[in-house]
């Protein structure tokens, strides 16, 4: 209980410093710190499936870019906070029809198939968008930088929540067994296939409502940017970088990306990509538990 | 307790179990022995419902198990302990064993049915905080055990438990399935080591090429000129 409400107070200190960021900055500082929580989201989510599940997926994109695309289908006829809940909603959906197929195949084919999946996806929404005469939508008169700002706010706080409460309850801990030993969590009573189904679902539905939010800081549709694979090999990046199943991971992984963006963006733009390529191999190599890892032993060292 | 009738099953088309039907009976230990690849392990296997029934039936408590999920399973108190014991490498002992109580109706249970398998097994309770992965083969062995028993089974299933283990920490094996019967669970054991299982079960069956060729009291069977020969190399 004691953890509890240390770690729920930590979260209240942190959600109010990043409310005071529109306050305070400009709309640089308030870019810096939308990306930052954008990847906090999208990172704890894809550890709530991936990281305690072992089943990597290597297309959350796919929830991003249907979250984005639901919020232009309600562009116009739903309020704002409005169309990002059905967002939510929509990619919870989409999880759960193709999640119970999907995850019955493990290792490098549930890895290609959400990669598959998420392409599938994309080219999908782009032809429905050619069918309907659409090449590029422009959303204009959405809400501004600073509105976008708190609700990726929340959702980031809500993703962090989740994360960790899921990480602490027994739900949680039969999807670590499902990592450790599928087989042997079936034989333990744990409903592996409908454990499963859910952590997609749950790891699907704050990305979509973060697509839904971020689609209107472009104020312009364009599939190929939001259904991006980039997208889903950041996520990866940082959940690999950050280490760990819990919740200070994707904090110090996105922290630590964001960082080298703008340090190494601002500086050196033409050698960017190679920096953050030699590093995640780095990083894959000499630091595979991440730096959660490091600092979870250097504070056992400490005693 | 268990009424196995006729059962087939086997992987993809090849079926490896050819009608078997076999009886456990409430409160005793009983084996099935048999050497390798005569279907022990896919017997085991289908009555937890990680393999589906082709033919014939599974009945546990007077309740047809034939087509229950493995999770049913386990919640109508049945519990495996699977071959080559797969305990969570990754966890700590005392997590494995709570992911063992994660079956809704074994919860409530949780914080004594630990320390009864602490006092079962003390070794485990020295080990608690170590990674599972770092225990020795007879420890990970009990390990798996407890884990199975964390459910609060009425009926336990063994698949080859002292597999890979050495002579002495297999001999201290079979007392502790003797004293987990003691605890009035019932247990059904696969087993290669045949002349150890007989010495402490009630009841066995010989399978063969996915049969039962013989059945009888382990007491009988142990004298039997035929097991002497073919199993016990005597």
């Amino acid at each position: 209980m004691a953890e509890h409400s240390r770690f729920l107070a930590l979260l209240a200190v942190a959600v109010a410093a990043f409310a005071l960021v529109p306050r305070l900055g400009g709309d640089y500082a308030i870019g810096v710190a939308l990306n930052l929580l954008m990847w906090i989201a999208l990172t704890q989510s894809w550890v709530v499936l991936s990281a305690m599940t072992g089943y990597v997926s290597l297309g959350h994109a796919v929830f991003f870019g249907a979250g984005a695309y639901a919020m232009v289908l309600c562009f116009g006829s739903l309020p704002f906070w409005l169309s990002v809940i059905v967002a939510g909603a929509a990619t919870g959906l989409l999880a759960l029809l193709v999640g119970y197929p999907c995850l019955r195949v493990r290792g490098p084919y549930f890895v290609i198939l959400t990669f598959g999946l998420a392409e599938l996806v994309k080219f999908v929404v782009i032809n429905v968008e050619a069918a309907l005469g659409q090449f590029g939508r422009l959303l204009f008169g959405g809400p501004g930088l600073a509105q976008i700002f708190y609700v990726v706010l929340v959702l980031a706080a809500v993703s962090v929540i989740v994360t960790w409460f899921v990480r602490r309850s027994r739900f949680g801990a039969g999807l670590r067994a499902i990592r450790e030993n599928e087989e042997a969590a079936e034989t333990l009573g744990i409903d592996v296939a409908r454990y499963k189904v859910l952590a997609f679902a749950l790891s699907a539905i704050v990305p979509g409502m973060v697509g839904a939010a971020m689609v209107l800081r472009t104020t312009y549709f364009e599939p190929l940017d939001l259904f991006n694979p980039i997208t889903s090999f950041t996520i990866v990046s940082i959940a690999i970088i950050g280490g760990g199943d819990d919740v200070p991971g994707p904090v110090y992984g996105a922290l630590f990306l964001v960082l080298m963006q703008e340090l190494l963006w601002a500086n050196w733009p033409e050698v960017y990509m190679i920096l953050l390529g030699g590093l995640l191999v780095a990083f894959v190599l000499g630091v595979p538990d991440g730096i959660h890892g490091r600092v979870a032993a250097w504070r056992k060292a400490r005693g | 307790m268990l009424e196995i009738a006729d059962l087939s099953a086997g992987y993809g088309e090849a079926g490896v179990l050819d009608a078997v039907s076999l009886d456990v009976a409430r409160g005793s230990i009983t084996a099935l022995v048999g050497s390798n690849g005569a279907g022990k392990t896919t017997l085991m296997r289908t009555v937890a419902g990680l393999l589906p029934v082709k033919a014939g039936g599974i009945v546990f408590d007077g309740s047809d198990l034939t087509r229950a999920a493995p999770h049913d399973r386990v919640e109508r108190g049945l519990s495996l302990v699977p071959e080559g014991r797969l305990i969570f490498p990754g966890f700590s002992v005392e997590e494995n064993l709570r992911a063992g109580a994660i079956a809704p109706h074994a919860r409530p249970r949780l914080a004594a049915r630990l320390e009864e398998m602490y006092a079962l097994f003390p070794i485990l309770k020295q080990r608690r905080r170590q990674p599972g992965g770092t225990l020795s083969g007879g420890e990970q062995q009990m390990l798996a055990i407890a884990r199975g028993l964390m459910s609060c089974p009425r009926l336990l299933l063994l698949d080859e438990p002292s597999l890979g283990l050495a002579p002495a920490v297999a001999q201290s094996l079979f007392e502790t399935i003797v004293r987990i019967r003691g605890t009035g669970v019932t247990v059904f054991v696969v087993e290669q080591d045949i002349r150890s299982t007989l010495e402490i079960a009630d009841t066995a069956y010989v399978l063969e090429n996915g049969r039962i060729v013989m059945l009888g009291t382990a007491a009988d069977l142990l004298e039997d000129p035929q097991v002497r020969q073919a199993y016990l190399g005597l």
